[in-house]
Formats: structure tokens, sequence, C-alpha cells
């Protein structure tokens, strides 16, 4: 996850979504500070997953709460509606089965809220067709060869991915905040955050 | 930060069930008694009595987890981790370690005196559980005035003792810390121990545990010993530690040790037997096998208890593998127990958790900060 884009302006994204004093889990939360900021802005309870050791110890010294596991493959243990809010914040991408996470966090929260940079985007279209290279934007920063993103989704396909799979889209927030990336998000946007329910 | 910075301390005792009517009656049904407990204690109880850390043990240790004797002697086994602004920070928590039901470092065990007989209880020692070990450990407790526990703590057996309290006494404890532990002992475990047993027991000096006169089977413990210090390494530890090399140099062409891991071994294994009976390692390890409060046993006694836990594995370790944490934790997630966890990157093996002092530090003291301020 690239540190730079991750900053603590960009979580406004999410923070101002949820609502004060719910439960949040954080699948991919890395060192915790989204959940950190969300506990301070709004109260919530939040609990963290992450399968790096490194990570997980920097989410215990904020103290929070954190399970060093793969959230591709534990997320059977949680229950129905056991949390308010499912969050998959910049961390859809790197999975190895966005299908079964969508599916899962979907039952596991009230509501799910996915963050992903959207791989339409206008930068990003013309470095591949005019220069024929894999595009490296500010959401997306990485070269070919280092990026831990595994899944390049633009903002239709997941809303295509969304209608067919019956999941209601109860809100969508696009970054850069302008007029004209709400008009053409698909082509303006270079990052989104979607609030979904099953 | 000073070594021993827990200063000096003292192992205390602490003697009940002396009559007859008031004996222990124990998980297998025999009444035992009387029971002395040695334990230290460091930092202070506060006034509301709430502020008590219990730390228990591994198999082969004592309750001299931190600082120095008077008279000297090494440091506790956890003094990295006990002590003023450590991560059991002396001034903040009252911190008690006792020696278990059985051991031989002060509490009452195979190796006691029998005051009906007048000579060593040997193999006339009632088995226990785990059970029988906390809930004798909850009577020392109880005596100091103390009816909940801020946090049970331990690595390896003492984390499935930390385990053992929360499973039987859920509503006298606040948080859990089982580290480099499990909720049961598995098959691999089992069949390690039943080696280390079948040494002693194969030992002639053993005479069915009455060698307390005639000399003790000093080479099945050693062998036990050495067994168990293998268990704890791993082979990358093993590899950068010992390599290859030579004790002498060169090959003696012998069956002596040529090597410096064979040489090391036999050194922790004569080591072992100086302060550890042969009996104790064989009941202790018995109670070690019991043990299982994997599922429900756990849980169900759970629900709806502010009670926090904190797993910690290690990566390298093969004896108490992260796959067990991981199997405990996943199964409190779908019971909606409060635990967090973390598998810490190490290669020393089971050992990690006495060696990687730094990065457990500042996942215990935070943990506790949290719980304390929830």
């Amino acid at each position: 996850m690239n540190k730079e884009y991750n900053s603590k302006k960009d979580y406004r994204l999410i923070i101002d979504l949820v609502e004060n004093g719910s439960s949040i889990l954080d699948l991919g939360c890395g060192s915790g500070e989204l959940m950190k900021s969300l506990s301070e802005g709004k109260n919530t309870d939040c609990t963290g997953i992450d399968r790096n050791p490194e990570m997980v110890s920097n989410c215990i010294i904020k103290k929070l709460k954190v399970f060093n596991l793969d959230f591709n493959k534990c997320l059977d243990n949680f229950n129905d509606n056991s949390y308010d809010y499912v969050i998959i914040y910049n961390s859809l991408q790197e999975s190895r089965f966005p299908e079964k996470v969508i599916t899962e966090s979907l039952r596991i929260g009230k509501k799910l809220i996915v963050g992903f940079p959207n791989f339409g985007f206008l930068s990003a279209r013309i470095q591949l067709f005019f220069r024929g290279k894999a595009p490296v934007t500010s959401s997306l920063p990485d070269e070919w060869y280092n990026t831990r993103n595994l899944r390049f989704l633009t903002i239709n396909d997941f809303i295509k991915y969304c209608r067919k799979n019956k999941i209601k889209i109860l809100h969508g927030s696009f970054y850069p905040d302008k007029i004209y990336t709400k008009l053409r998000p698909n082509l303006f946007s270079e990052y989104v955050v979607f609030v979904l329910r099953m | 930060m000073s070594i021993s910075s827990a200063g000096i301390v003292k192992k205390r005792l602490f003697e009940f069930a002396c009559n007859k009517n008031d004996m222990m009656i124990l998980e297998s049904g025999k009444k035992f008694g009387p029971i002395t407990i040695a334990y230290e204690t460091y930092g202070k109880l506060n006034q509301n009595k709430d502020n008590t850390i219990l730390i228990q043990h591994t198999l082969t240790m004592d309750s001299h987890a931190a600082g120095i004797y008077e008279n000297g002697g090494g440091s506790g086994w956890w003094d990295g981790l006990i002590g003023p602004d450590k991560a059991f920070d002396t001034e903040k928590y009252f911190i008690v370690c006792s020696n278990i039901f059985g051991g031989c470092s002060g509490s009452t065990g195979p190796s006691s005196i029998d005051p009906e007989k007048g000579h060593p209880y040997g193999t006339d020692f009632p088995f226990f559980s785990f059970s029988d070990v906390v809930k004798i450990q909850r009577v020392l407790i109880r005596s100091m005035g103390i009816s909940k526990i801020f946090s049970v703590v331990g690595g390896s057996m003492g984390g499935m003792l930390a385990l053992q309290w929360a499973t039987d006494f859920p509503d006298e404890i606040g948080s859990v810390i089982p580290i480099a532990s499990a909720w049961k002992q598995s098959p691999m475990q089992i069949a390690l121990s039943e080696i280390s047993r079948q040494s002693i027991i194969n030992d002639l000096k053993w005479k069915g545990g009455d060698y307390y006169k005639s000399g003790k089977p000093d080479n099945g413990l050693a062998l036990a010993r050495m067994i168990g210090h293998i268990t704890y390494m791993s082979d990358a530890s093993m590899e950068k530690k010992f390599a290859r090399n030579l004790k002498n140099g060169k090959f003696n062409f012998s069956f002596d040790a040529d090597f410096e891991v064979e040489n090391y071994l036999h050194y922790r294994g004569k080591a072992f037997v100086d302060r550890f009976d042969a009996n104790s390692y064989l009941y202790i390890s018995k109670a070690l096998n019991y043990f299982d409060v994997s599922g429900d046993s756990l849980t169900n006694g759970l629900s709806g208890k502010d009670i926090s836990f904190l797993v910690i594995s290690f990566e390298s370790d093969w004896l108490y593998p992260a796959r067990q944490s991981e199997e405990m934790v996943r199964y409190m997630i779908s019971k909606n127990i409060d635990v967090s966890y973390c598998k810490i990157e190490s290669t020393y093996g089971h050992d990690a958790f006495l060696l990687e002092i730094n990065e457990e530090s500042k996942l215990i003291k935070n943990f506790l900060e949290r719980v304390r301020n929830e």
C-alpha cells in the first residue's frame, strides 16, 4: 500500500461515511492508521485484520484490536451481521479471492465500505493506449514488478459486478472531489469509495 | 535498562490444606494435603486489589520470574519483561508467580516429604491436572485478599495454565495472554512428552519412582531434557548457533560428542538434573498431556464476560506452532470474544517467548494499557 496516497486526508472519505459509535472490521488494516482515525473521529469500536506481523504489532501499540490472519482465508469464522461496517480500504485489489471476500464481507457487516484505485482513470488509459505501458498514477503508484495489486478493476467493472450480484450501492464517493468526476467518474476519478449492502 | 531491575526478591511459602477436613479434592477424586506453594511477588498490590498479574511458568521453570535473590544466583527467567517501566510494570502492577503444584522448587511435589511416612512421596504422589494446579493457585491468590486478577499470562505450558484459568474462573480474571501456547496438547506434543517420560522411566535408577535414597535417575532425566531442548529450538536457530562447529576442532573417532550441538545438549542435560526432580517432570508432563480446553470448554464460560485475550505465537515455533494459536483465535472470533492475535516473526523456535523480549514487550505493555483503560 502506498503510504503517500494513504494519508490522513484521504481517510476523510471513509470517516465521513461512518456513523458515530459503530463497530468496524477493517480488512487489510495495515498499521491501523485508518482505525485510529475512525476511533478518534467517530468513536468507533474497530477491529483489524492483517497478515503482516509488523503491521499487527503497530496496531496493538495503537491500542487497537487486531488479528494477524489472512483475510482471504479467515472470514468464514465471523458471524452474520457481527459488525456495523466491514471496510476494505485499498486492499481489495490485493486480494486473491475478491469475490469471496466481498460476499463474506456483506454477510459479516451490515454495510460494506470498499475503496479502490480506478484503473479506468484517464491518465491510466492514456498511458496504456498511447504509450503502451502499464499505468502508474498517484493511486496506482507502483510499477508492474513491485506492485502488490493483483486485480485491476475500473469503477464500471465494479458497478457491473454489483448489479449482477444484486448488491445495493448505497453511496459512491469519487476522488478528487470535482464536478467532472461526478459526471464521468470512470474517466476522471482516480479513486472511489462505495458503500454497499446486500 | 539494567538487568534485574525488579531488584532483590524473596521466595515465600504459603501453606494450606493442613487439616484432615480441609484437604484439597483433586480432579482424580483423591484428597490431598498439606500443600505448600512457593511464590514470589514483584510490585505492590493497590488499595482496590485490582492490579494483580499472575505469571505462569513452563514445565521446568519456577516461581523465580524476575529479580535476584539476596544471596545471589541468576536473575529470574522473564526478568526482561518484569520490572519498573517494563511490559509487566512493577510500578503499576502487582505481579505474582508461583511454582506449580507438583513442582520441585518449593511447592509440594513428588520429592516433598510425605508427613505421614516421613519420606518423599515418590509415585505415591497423586496424579493431578491443570485444573487442580489452578484451583490450588487460586487459594494462594484468595489468601492475599484478591478476588479478581487483572491478567493471567504465560508462555508454553504457562499459556495453557492461563487458559485453564479462563476456563475454570472466567469471572475472576480480566485478561489472558497465552504466548507460544495451545488450547490442547496435540498428538505430536503428547508423543514427544512420552519419549521424554520413557527416557526417565527406563533409567534403572528410577526404580518405580523410589530413588531418593538410592540415587537419582540422572541419565534418564538428562536425556529427557536433551530431547526437550531440540524441540525448543529451530532448524535456523541451531544452524546459526552451532553450524557444524566441532568441540575440539577435529573428529574424535569415538562416541563422545564431536559437535558443538552435541556438547550443548549434554551440558543442558547435566545442568538440569541438578535443579529438577525426575518424578516432578513425569507428573507435570502427564498433566500437560491431559490438558484440553479446546472448543466450547474454553469459550462457553466467556460469552458476555468482560475478558480480553492477547494471543501471541512465533513463526518458527514447531513445538507449539502458530497453527494451534490460530485455531483457537478463529474459534474465539466465532464466539465474539475480545481477542487480538499476533504471530511474531522470529527464527528462535519455541524458545522465542524467552528471547523476543522487545517485540513481546511492545505488544504486552500496550495491550494491558488498553484493557486497563477500557
